[in-house]
């Protein structure tokens, strides 16, 4: 009969890879990560292919989604934030990708797994830490003394701000794998109340086809969010205390 | 002739279906297009804003219990650390929702040290023009 919804998320080894004590197998979660990679590789590369001044459809799509990127950090991070651009577009195609294909029946989502989104905004967070130091020395720490505030309130409060500066990675991670697995989950709820309603399963099948719809626009929608928030840190590394 | 002119009846359905819709948007709530407008934005925060606090408390209780594993202080700091959390996780949401429910600026004691132009696009953005145009 109907499986678990939850089944949906369990990392199986494809090949198993022991190094030493550590388990090193190359899961399911890992064949998507590559799938992704290969697509989001392929069209880049096959869309910029030939250059065309008057680019066909899969020239937009990469033209369009460089644009995108590129204007989100210019924006929000200002000139000084080019630099960071690879890395930037880098994460976001790769979630988009990564969920957008989490979508496709039978395959994994591996955005749905904290570890995943979590690491990712580990990066993010020590990398902005890092940029913010490198940018701005000590003087970065001004981000954790409120302006104006009452001398003898600015112990409390800068513990406060120094709490909500780490509680940043975990906000981010959390919301996109929140999402994607709450929405995930529900779709296979519903999918299988299909099954045990019998006839009277065609009203599931309607509420599935819609949620199938507004997890689309999820998988995107988180996808950016995680991108801007990141671009938003970023703008933090560069102009504390401004 | 006959063709030059539009047969009424089909000008008669586009006026009712127009009705129609009309007071089926009106129905549904959804005949101002800036009040769909409000509404999809607020949705978007709800959720930015709700992973906020369960972020900061989480966060909280992690360290206030490893401290007190450290320290052998249970169950102070867990306490204390939950409460901090919380508050940080208030500030973070206070930050993200503030201007587009209220459409003014943060008040100077939520603004931090400038982590309050996080979750404001719009602030960034402006100062980051701002910052061109200095250079320039």
């Amino acid at each position: 009969m109907a499986s678990s919804p939850l089944e949906q998320f369990v990392v199986n080894p494809i090949v198993e890879i022991q190094a030493g004590s550590a388990d090193l197998s190359f899961t399911n979660s890992s064949l998507f990560m590559a799938i992704t990679v290969g697509v989001v590789t392929l069209l880049m590369l096959l869309g910029m292919r030939h250059r065309a001044l008057i680019p066909g459809r899969l020239q937009s799509v990469a033209e369009l989604s460089y644009g995108f990127i590129s204007d989100m950090i210019r924006d929000n991070v200002g000139p000084r934030g080019r630099v960071y651009f690879p890395f930037v577009f880098t994460m976001f195609m790769f979630l988009l990708f990564g969920n957008l294909l989490g979508m496709i029946p039978y395959s994994f989502t591996f955005t749905s797994h904290i570890v995943v989104t979590f690491i990712l905004a580990l990066v993010v967070f020590i990398g902005v830490t890092v940029i913010g130091f490198a940018a701005n020395g000590p003087k970065f720490l001004k981000l954790f003394i409120p302006e104006g505030a009452p001398v003898f309130l600015l112990p409390l409060l800068i513990v406060i701000e120094v709490i909500s500066y780490f509680v940043r990675p975990i906000s981010l991670s959390l919301r996109l794998f929140a999402n994607m697995m709450a929405g995930h989950t529900m779709l296979k709820v519903f999918g299988g109340f299909v099954l045990v309603l019998g006839a009277a399963g065609v009203l599931p099948i309607l509420i599935t086809v819609a949620l199938t719809g507004l997890e689309v626009v999820v998988a995107i929608l988180q996808a950016y969010v995680f991108t801007i928030l990141s671009c938003l840190y970023l703008n933090d590394a560069f102009h504390p205390g401004h | 002739m006959k063709n030059d002119q539009r047969p009424e009846p089909l000008d008669e359905l586009d006026e009712r279906l127009r009705d129609a819709r009309q007071s089926q948007n009106r129905r549904a709530g959804l005949d101002k297009p800036e009040e769909r407008l409000a509404r999809r934005q607020a949705f978007r925060l709800a959720g930015r804003a709700g992973v906020e606090i369960v972020a900061g408390f989480g966060f909280g209780a992690a360290v206030g219990w490893l401290l007190d594993e450290w320290l052998g202080t249970w169950p102070w700091l867990l306490l204390l650390f939950i409460l901090l959390g919380t508050a940080a996780g208030m500030m973070n949401t206070l930050r993200v929702v503030w201007k587009p429910i209220t459409g003014e600026d943060l008040p100077h004691w939520a603004r931090g040290g400038h982590l309050s132009k996080l979750g404001d696009p719009d602030a960034a953005r402006e100062k980051a023009k701002e910052a061109d145009e200095g250079k320039k």
